[in-house]
């Protein structure tokens, strides 16, 4: 044995115990074991793109190694999601690496059509399979019936145009229907006729001292989940966070307040706020004006006179307390919707207090109901009541995203497209009983689930060829075997999809689509936290096989074989209005023209023109970068009457926003609009009301008030009030298949991993000798499905709640429990949820207490 | 006598360390050069360890004896062509069949991975020297982690410790103590063996108290 | 001496999900089997009271990174295969694991097999398995015209959005016949970066840092707030500290 160091033979340091005196080694034919090298990361590259797990629409950047996407984050730049995504954005990785993508068109070879019935699918060509598309849809222009071309639309990117607009209008459809109406319509309808924005606010809630969300949750769903959820702590440390909806949520769990309301009465606990706020003189008089006398007049029960108050942002706040606020008294109101009636005034002088950085987040639990439309008007007078509107603190319009317009398609329709394509559309939009009001106009919005019925009853004429894409109305739709049977009765039905959807299972030919976030190159635009913002989705990975870009590379393949068929519109339109904006070239193949036509879009936020915001220097940077966001939204931009305004062209008068330029309260807008489509049907506004299932008549039909929930099945055979809503690990329809949306199921509250519960009250579990994890049936009117019993407190005796997004028959080997043999895992809201709308705005009815269910063992 | 226990541990695990070094191949003019001798004999006091007259006779056969009969002695002691006098592994004196690499040289093997030691040099692992240096290094550790307030580093070295002496060390250090004062020549290595001796017998104190203060389970 | 210690404000947490399934992304864990999570992050979820007055909380879990760890304690290998790196961190190598899962038995926040709704921070990987099985399964939900999970592994990797790493102790997907569990990231930590969850958690309720240095975010998390952890009556002296309550009522 031999020193082999000095160091050996030394004490240690007289210094003594300081632990840097023991530092540092001093063996000699021993040695601390070492630990090999820590090599860290393999080499990889963040590429920017976009989730559209929601309507969020996050800038995100993906994590990509040897060509692999292996994560995902927010976009650094993004001032929406400061660099954070939701759960959706991890879960999205088991999406565009499902091993049941479809990976080659396919064309069906058994023409019966049915759950249950296999399409027998073959792979066929890309060429084959445009080859029929186009013959289908040639044959109808040549019997001069090209309406009779359906284009179904599902989730898009703003390339849509092409697709959606450019493709239908050219050949000649008026039928370009949207899924929007699934979507939240009737929440924007709340919105139109009280501040006349048609379009989801913005919520500052970063300086809000009281926030009061109205069915919804926001750190699950709705439009800004990543800021919501990066916001909500502080929030709840400065401000004062209130939540109505029926059943616990995310955001109620943690917050001061909730109100579990009894579904569908939302009207009668807005107005019960609004009486609170009137009668103690606690609304926001720099918003709302005040008596003339300086006196409050608003007493219970009291009739005021109109001349006696002088209104300053808004109009008609005493008419509308006379029509519809003032006998809803909290008392009365706690009777109609079981929220204290204490509580009702506890939470409205805590508005008070706070106004007005006050935000009453009108979410879709509050609208999308039978009888809807006046409830999300009801909740969204709130924020005029309290001074929100465009305030710190408060709600918010967006911040405009300068992109570009699609050009005109004129030049490229032919007389017959022309003519046709003003057709009546199959949805059958501004009928008698389906005013579909958007943006005060009679037959303005889409009615999506009321397609189904037009299809059925071939009215206004039968629908002989559909494309649809990045949809699955089979499912996702309330009434959902409605549809099934709908799409069973369109002869030639092409799906552009990622995976073998319910819908798909009703499809001729099925084409391959690319997933949204790493397959595609298009661009989107969305709004948070005051900043507006444009993202890309870019192709961050090679696909493992050749799929198309739905809306941008389908409609130039169509176009090619139009044109090889003597009907060159299409292209010439894609070729000559898409030229590269920077080389003036025309594009040659589908993949130029992507580029050529976001580019197009996208140009001036990158072409040095002064329109603020992000300064980005050229193409090859946006494309870097994936983003660009917006100045920051001023307050107050439409206080001063600048909530709408008329315009005037070719001699016709129009109006943007209200009819009277200010908040209404007593909507002169709405009573424009109603007395329009009466009008056109030449009836009354009441007769109007009778047949969209409203009680309202007369002047009440004008301002936002209550009106008792329509429920289908009676409470005495259904004795149970379901309530739907959406999973928080939901990415729209197009995670179930996902084995992780399995194994986190329990993050939404109630929830078990790998089951679909249907939550009900233990006392009632009790009552039907129910246990935890028992096998159900659950049965409607409509219909009836199989899933697993949960008994929770988090929602009341009386009603039963159950998370969208189960159920599926088809979609793939992890979705369905049998795909072969069509079987479902768990059950599909839809099945249960019959058909219906809100007939004002054309939206699809899920909330709302509309639903009796009956509960036995299965 | 230091009372501060971390200051205490210091001087222990330097003391194990010199005694190791004087084990190793003799190095006359390092060792004078480091003053081992009175090193040796400062921290026997600071410990309180009776040892003041062998660290004298020490130093002095240090002084007195050349680096060649240092090694003459050396090698006759414990590496001897014909069978070493005083072998310097632990399993001759511990083991059955009195020889090398034995059961008993595996249970220190073992001990030094566990404590996440490696051996750096060639031959059995329970070499006097090395043993010396474990028992070092493991005091050396209590000490830091006492200065660092660590409680759970401080329980699981002492345990080590306690462990490592009572199966290895303290069981053949009285025999091979014994047969380096039967046939050594030199004060040097008569004296190194009594200083070994008495410090090893004084140390049964520490470690069985340090490994039985309360501390958490480990 | 470093202590790596993660703290958790519980009132930022929204219990959202997105921290179990970054882990997911990061660290290429498989999915549920035969009564193994492996999921190094998960949640546990409590609801108390009776309508109206429900309370409801999700508590993230993790590995508590023990200053006593018994899983350690229990390891019978030499060197251990689970043992304590000089951060503090509960490491745990795959060459030395001989998937004897006394660790996993020992282990107060772990189960040898959970059932529903029931969380275990050390998982086991059967032997004889592939790791992942979903991406070797070969059927083909429309024969032909759809994939199968080989055939994506194939043309990706086994899993398709493995994140490539290296470490000298634990494989960025581990072998069949041994146990895992979450690591704290030291494949990051090392490198600078901070645990994948921590970065990955959208309220930024995860705070990661060295708890013996009193003036690190995490020690004045949890001096002010008085952190506590889980299951202190197993003496186990746990790293993971949790701050704040979920909800403000």
């Amino acid at each position: 044995m031999k020193i082999k160091r000095r160091d050996f033979l030394k004490l240690s340091a007289a210094a003594g115990v300081a632990a840097a005196a023991f530092k540092g080694t001093a063996l000699n034919a021993l040695a601390e074991v070492t630990r090999g090298t820590i090599g860290g990361e393999k080499p990889g590259e963040w590429k920017a793109s976009t989730c559209q797990g929601c309507t969020t629409w996050c800038p995100v950047e993906v994590f990509v190694q040897d060509g692999r996407a292996v994560k995902v984050r927010g976009n650094r730049y993004s001032k929406q999601n400061d660099g954070y995504v939701c759960p959706r954005g991890h879960l999205q990785l088991q999406e565009v690496y499902d091993p049941d993508r479809i990976k080659v068109p396919m064309k069906r070879t058994n023409p019966a059509k049915g759950r249950g019935i296999d399409p027998k699918f073959v792979p066929i060509s890309w060429d084959e399979a445009f080859n029929t598309i186009a013959d289908k849809m040639m044959a109808l222009r040549q019997a001069g019936e090209p309406e009779k071309y359906l284009l179904l639309r599902g989730r898009y990117t703003y390339m849509r145009d092409l697709i959606y607009d450019g493709v239908t209008k050219i050949f000649g459809s008026p039928n370009n229907i949207s899924h929007s109406a699934i979507c939240a319509e009737a929440e924007n309808f709340g919105a139109y006729y009280t501040e006349g924005m048609w379009g989801y606010r913005d919520y500052d809630i970063s300086n809000s001292k009281y926030v009061l969300v109205w069915g919804c949750d926001p750190v699950s769903s709705n439009r800004m989940i990543p800021a919501t959820i990066k916001r909500l702590g502080d929030v709840l440390d400065n401000a004062t966070v209130a939540v109505v909806d029926p059943k616990m949520n995310n955001t109620s769990a943690k917050a001061q307040e909730w109100l579990p309301l009894l579904p569908g009465t939302d009207g009668a606990l807005a107005l019960a706020l609004a009486h609170v706020l009137l009668s103690e003189g606690l609304w926001f008089k720099e918003f709302v004006g005040d008596f003339k006398g300086g006196k409050n007049l608003f007493k219970a029960g009291a009739t005021v006179d109109e001349a006696a108050f002088e209104e300053k942002e808004s109009h008609g706040v005493v008419r509308w307390w006379n029509l519809a606020v003032k006998d809803m008294t909290p008392k009365k109101a706690a009777a109609i919707t079981k929220v204290p009636a204490e509580q009702i005034i506890r939470v409205a002088r805590g508005m008070a207090k706070a106004a007005p950085n006050v935000a009453v987040w009108l979410g879709p639990g509050a609208a999308m109901q039978v009888r809807g439309g006046y409830s999300a008007m009801a909740v969204n007078a709130l924020n005029g009541l309290v001074g929100g509107i465009d305030n710190v603190g408060g709600t918010l319009p967006s911040n405009k995203v300068p992109t570009r317009k699609m050009p005109h398609v004129d030049a490229y329709q032919d007389e017959l497209a022309k003519k046709h394509a003003k057709l009546k559309k199959i949805d059958q939009r501004g009928t008698r009983a389906i005013p579909a009001l958007k943006k005060g106009k009679s037959g303005g919005g889409v009615v999506t689930n009321n397609t189904a019925t037009g299809i059925l009853n071939a009215d206004p004429y039968e629908i002989k060829v559909a494309v649809g894409y990045m949809n699955n109305f089979a499912f996702s739709c309330s009434g959902a075997e409605r549809w099934e049977k709908a799409m069973a009765r369109i002869p030639f039905f092409t799906h552009i999809t990622t995976h073998a959807s319910e819908m798909t299972q009703f499809a001729d030919i099925v084409l391959p689509g690319a997933t949204s976030t790493y397959e595609k190159l298009c661009w989107v635009k969305q709004k948070q936290n005051r900043y507006a913002q444009c993202t890309l989705l870019q192709p961050v990975i090679e696909p493992l096989w050749p799929v198309i870009n739905d809306e941008t590379e389908f409609p130039w393949m169509l176009g090619e074989k139009f044109a090889e068929r003597g009907f060159p519109n299409l292209i010439d339109f894609l070729k000559k209005e898409f030229k590269d904006p920077e080389t003036g070239k025309e594009a040659t193949n589908s993949k130029e023209f992507t580029e050529y036509a976001v580019k197009y879009y996208t140009q001036d936020l990158w072409n040095g023109k002064k329109v603020g915001g992000d300064k980005i220097t050229g193409w090859a940077e946006f494309r870097k970068r994936g983003m660009w966001n917006s100045d920051p939204q001023p307050y107050k931009t439409r206080w001063g009457g600048k909530f709408g305004k008329d315009e005037e062209k070719d001699g016709k008068k129009t109006t943007h926003g209200t009819v009277s330029h200010r908040f209404e309260f007593y909507s002169e807008t709405l009573k424009k609009a109603l007395t329009g489509h009466a009008e056109k049907h030449k009836t009354t506004v009441d007769d109007i009301l009778a047949a969209c299932n409203y009680t309202a008549r007369g002047e009440l039909a004008f301002v936002p008030h209550y009106e008792p929930p329509f429920r289908y099945g009676s409470e005495k055979e259904y004795p149970f009030t379901f309530i739907d809503y959406k999973s928080r690990l939901n990415r729209e329809g197009r995670s179930q298949n996902a084995p992780w949306y399995y194994e986190f199921k329990h993050v939404d509250p109630g929830d078990v991993g790998w089951q679909d519960v249907l939550k009900i009250n233990p006392a009632d579990a009790r009552k039907l000798g129910l246990k935890d994890g028992d096998k159900i049936r659950v049965t409607s009117v409509a219909g009836s499905i199989e899933c697993t019993a949960h008994l929770w407190e988090g929602v009341r005796p009386g009603a039963v709640a159950k998370a969208f997004g189960q159920g599926h028959w088809a979609y793939g080997k992890t979705a369905a429990k049998d795909y072969a043999k069509a079987v479902p895992r768990g059950g599909n809201n839809n099945t249960l949820m019959p058909f219906d709308i809100e007939r004002l705005s054309g939206a699809n009815v899920r909330n709302g207490g509309f639903t009796g269910v009956k509960i036995q063992k299965a | 006598m230091t009372t501060d226990p971390a200051r205490r541990d210091v001087a222990r695990s330097d003391a194990y360390r010199l005694l190791a070094a004087c084990f190793c191949e003799p190095e006359r003019e390092l060792f004078l050069a480091e003053n081992l001798g009175a090193n040796l004999a400062a921290l026997m006091e600071e410990l309180a360890v009776p040892a003041r007259e062998p660290c004298r006779r020490l130093a002095e056969g240090l002084d007195a004896n050349s680096q060649e009969e240092l090694f003459l002695e050396y090698t006759a002691l414990f590496l001897g062509p014909f069978g070493a006098p005083a072998h310097p592994y632990g399993s001759v004196y511990l083991d059955q069949a009195r020889q090398l690499m034995g059961d008993s040289t595996m249970v220190a093997k073992k001990m030094y991975q566990a404590a996440g030691i490696t051996q750096e040099v060639e031959g059995p692992p329970d070499h006097i020297c090395l043993e010396l240096e474990f028992m070092s290094y493991l005091t050396r550790r209590i000490a830091q982690a006492l200065a660092d307030g660590d409680e759970a580093v401080v329980a699981e070295f002492s345990r080590r410790q306690r462990d490592f002496y009572t199966r290895c060390l303290a069981r053949w250090v009285t025999p091979f103590c014994n047969a380096i004062r039967d046939n050594a020549q030199l004060p040097f290595y008569r004296a190194l063996a009594d200083c070994l001796g008495g410090f090893i017998a004084a140390e049964r104190r520490h470690v069985q108290e340090m490994a039985t203060t309360p501390v958490p389970a480990a | 001496m470093t202590q790596y210690a993660m703290v958790i404000d519980l009132h930022k947490c929204v219990g959202c999900g997105a921290c179990a399934l970054a882990c997911k992304t990061e660290n290429n864990t498989a999915l549920r089997r035969n009564g193994q999570t492996r999921n190094w992050a998960d949640y546990q979820h409590e609801t108390r009271g009776k309508f109206p007055k429900t309370t409801y909380m999700t508590r993230p879990v993790l590995c508590n990174h023990c200053s006593n760890a018994p899983c350690v304690k229990a390891c019978p290998v030499t060197p251990k295969a689970m043992y304590k790196t000089r951060d503090g961190i509960t490491m745990t190598n795959n060459e030395r694991c001989i998937g004897c899962r006394a660790c996993q038995d020992a282990c107060p926040y772990s189960k040898m097999e959970v059932k529903d709704g029931e969380t275990s921070v050390i998982s086991f990987n059967e032997f004889d398995q592939p790791y992942e099985p979903f991406y070797a399964d070969k059927s083909e939900a429309i024969p032909g015209c759809t994939s199968s999970g080989a055939e994506v592994a194939k043309k990706t990797d086994n899993p398709p959005h493995r994140t490539r790493y290296d470490h000298p102790d634990y494989a960025d997907v581990r072998r069949p016949g041994i146990v895992e569990k979450c690591i704290f990231c030291e494949h990051r930590v090392k490198k600078g970066e901070l645990p994948y969850c921590v970065v990955a958690c959208p309220a930024s309720a995860r705070i990661f840092g060295d708890i013996s240095d009193p003036n690190s975010e995490v020690a004045r998390l949890v001096k002010k707030h008085k952190g506590t952890v889980l299951k202190p009556g197993k003496g186990t002296k746990p790293n993971v500290y949790y701050i704040r309550s979920y909800s403000v009522k």
